[in-house]
């Protein structure tokens, strides 16, 4: 029973990671909370659909044409809509809400509301000791952190993930060096939604595809990141470990509804307590 | 001479939109008129509840949440404690202000976009007891067979008598919104918005006025609550969650943000479209995000604020 909890936990730790990493990035770069993220994480997964049962191409193909898509689209979208709200949250946030909206309904035009399921590229169950693990979680686990892993090396070993850095540290000295922190807006924007489709192709097997499926996304990347610290990248990472044990905990003994009510006022209490989150800067 | 007129016809011309508004429903006289009536007015007394906040540049996603506080407490108050419409409607105004005004003085001292989602996350959680203490609120069923609103030991069945008395809340409410903005108060609000250091600086203690319109901004929630629950006889959680809250902020944005009529414009062009375009449901949420895109690209300030700015009456 333990073991199974904390393989639970495990997974979707790596899952929430993927989900908040790119809103977290977002704001940190744009200072814009995107409520449009989940929209790009059900993008990812509507494009895995229509590639594979539309067009008839294999999963392994669908998936990274998927996150580029998602990305792509991300990238324009701060071209036309976000580049005017940097620096103006409510504005930007007031916006990406327009954005949310508009998504939802070219996918419920373009798909219908009926749910959609693509087919699962891994089958089989693998046993650990009392514990038993589907193969396509722990596919998706696994990518997932490979992903985070190319992420985490990006920001920190490139001289491109330097000046990421730099932007959400301190904007100004950035500009001093001659680095015009505009430039860096479309790149960090089609990266996090890159990020969010990603997580949404991955996941599209595992569960079913609707128009309104990125709710419940931005919900776990919302606490992940307030928990975290809006804009921390560690931050995001240590609280999505935190999320998925809580709540693989909570919900085995109170329910789904008492864990989630849990994650609530633990981001209330942070936000009171410690704004800037467990990750420590705002 | 012609710059008095102008003056007068800018004076006038709040007025006259409102009566116009007002007035609108029992020109048209079908009941589903005043069904679209009754529908705007409660969707306007949310939006001027989200106002309340943005008027001093905190947005608060709590307010859907206010409000089924106010709904489910009317309709337990009627329902299961047998007290009158008149004492509950008030009643379902006050119980989210008290709840506001207690945890004011903790939510206010944080700002920003962290304040917003800190609203975020207590609308969640408010939505989310009702759908876990399932013996007093009924969990995901929601609350049935809730009593309609009666007045004076008349019962308000008939929508152009339930449409009256959503009017008159909604004008009493504007009445205490224009209140709150002239004068001395209107000048601290404008204060608290635009610069709080010189507020203080002038020995007002700007805490307790951000309290006071958190509250007021309850209030009113409480108040659209209460006649949503008594309109529909039915109330369920999911009525009052996030995008509820969204829609209402949504509303102030295409009506004019700063302006007193603004939330009410918004209901008025964005309440009856789902009811108007049933045919084209499909395309009507993209439709809706678009012509929200478009109206914050190109009219950021709201078309009343266009208006407005178009007579030069407003910097």
């Amino acid at each position: 029973m333990l073991t199974q909890v904390l393989l639970i936990a495990a997974m979707s730790s790596a899952l929430y990671m993927l989900l908040a990493l790119g809103f977290t990035l977002i704001f940190g770069i744009l200072r814009i909370v995107n409520f449009a993220h989940g929209e790009f994480v059900m993008i990812g997964a509507y494009a895995v659909f229509a590639l594979t049962s539309g067009l008839g191409l294999g999963y392994a193909a669908a998936l990274p044409l998927a996150a580029l898509l998602a990305g792509g689209l991300g990238l324009l979208a701060e071209r036309a809509l976000f580049r005017r709200y940097a620096g103006d949250e409510l504005g930007g946030m007031i916006m990406s809400l327009a954005l949310a909206i508009t998504l939802q309904g070219a996918a419920a035009v373009l798909f219908t509301i009926d749910q959609q399921s693509v087919e699962r590229p891994v089958t089989g169950v693998l046993r650990i000791g009392d514990a038993v693990l589907p193969k396509d979680q722990l596919f998706v686990a696994g990518f997932a952190l490979a992903a985070v892993a190319a992420f985490h090396l990006l920001v920190q070993r490139t001289r491109f993930g330097l000046a990421l850095r730099a932007v959400a540290q301190d904007p100004e000295t950035l500009r001093l060096q001659g680095v015009s922190p505009r430039r860096l807006y479309p790149a960090a924007f089609g990266i996090g939604c890159l990020l969010a489709g990603l997580a949404g192709a991955l996941t599209a097997p595992l569960y079913t595809i609707h128009p309104y499926m990125g709710e419940t996304a931005i919900l776990k990347a919302f606490i992940v990141v307030v928990l975290g610290g809006l804009g921390s990248v560690p931050g995001a990472i240590a609280a999505s470990v935190l999320l998925g044990v809580t709540e693989a905990a909570v919900s085995t003994w109170l329910g789904v509804t008492a864990a989630t009510l849990t994650s609530f006022v633990a981001v209330m209490a942070i936000l009171l307590v410690k704004p800037t989150g467990l990750g420590g800067r705002a | 001479m012609s710059a008095r007129i102008r003056s007068f016809a800018a004076a006038a011309a709040g007025p006259a939109l409102l009566a116009a508004l007002v007035l609108l429903p029992p020109l048209l006289g079908r009941p589903f008129h005043y069904h679209l009536g009754i529908l705007v007015g409660i969707n306007a007394l949310l939006a001027l509840s989200m106002q309340v906040m943005l008027r001093i540049n905190q947005l608060s996603l709590a307010q859907a949440g206010f409000m089924g506080l106010g709904a489910y407490a009317s309709a337990l108050l009627t329902r299961d404690i047998g007290l009158p419409f008149a004492a509950a409607l008030p009643l379902a105004g006050l119980l989210p202000a008290l709840l506001a005004g207690a945890l004011g003085p903790v939510l206010l001292r944080v700002r920003g976009v962290h304040f917003v989602l800190l609203t975020f996350a207590l609308g969640e959680v408010i939505v989310l007891v009702f759908v876990e203490w399932v013996s007093l609120f009924g969990g995901n069923n929601g609350l049935l067979d809730i009593p309609p609103a009666s007045l004076f030991g008349t019962a308000l069945r008939a929508k152009p008598a339930f449409y009256a008395l959503t009017a008159a809340t909604l004008l009493a409410a504007l009445a205490l919104c224009r209140w709150m903005t002239r004068g001395e108060r209107g000048m601290i609000v404008a204060g608290l918005a635009g610069n709080e250091p010189l507020l203080q600086s002038l020995g007002v203690d700007a805490l307790p006025h951000r309290c006071a319109l958190f509250a007021f901004s309850a209030f009113l929630a409480g108040l659209a609550g209460s006649l949503y629950a008594h309109y529909f006889g039915y109330i369920s959680p999911e009525a009052f969650g996030f995008w509820t809250a969204v829609n209402a902020l949504i509303m102030g944005v295409l009506g004019g943000v700063t302006l007193l009529l603004g939330p009410l414009t918004g209901a008025v062009l964005l309440v009856p479209l789902p009811e108007l375009f049933r045919d084209a449901i499909a395309y009507q949420r993209l439709f809706y995000g678009l012509a929200l895109m478009a109206l914050l690209l190109f009219l950021p300030r709201g078309l009343l604020g266009v208006l407005r700015a178009s007579k030069g009456s407003t910097p």
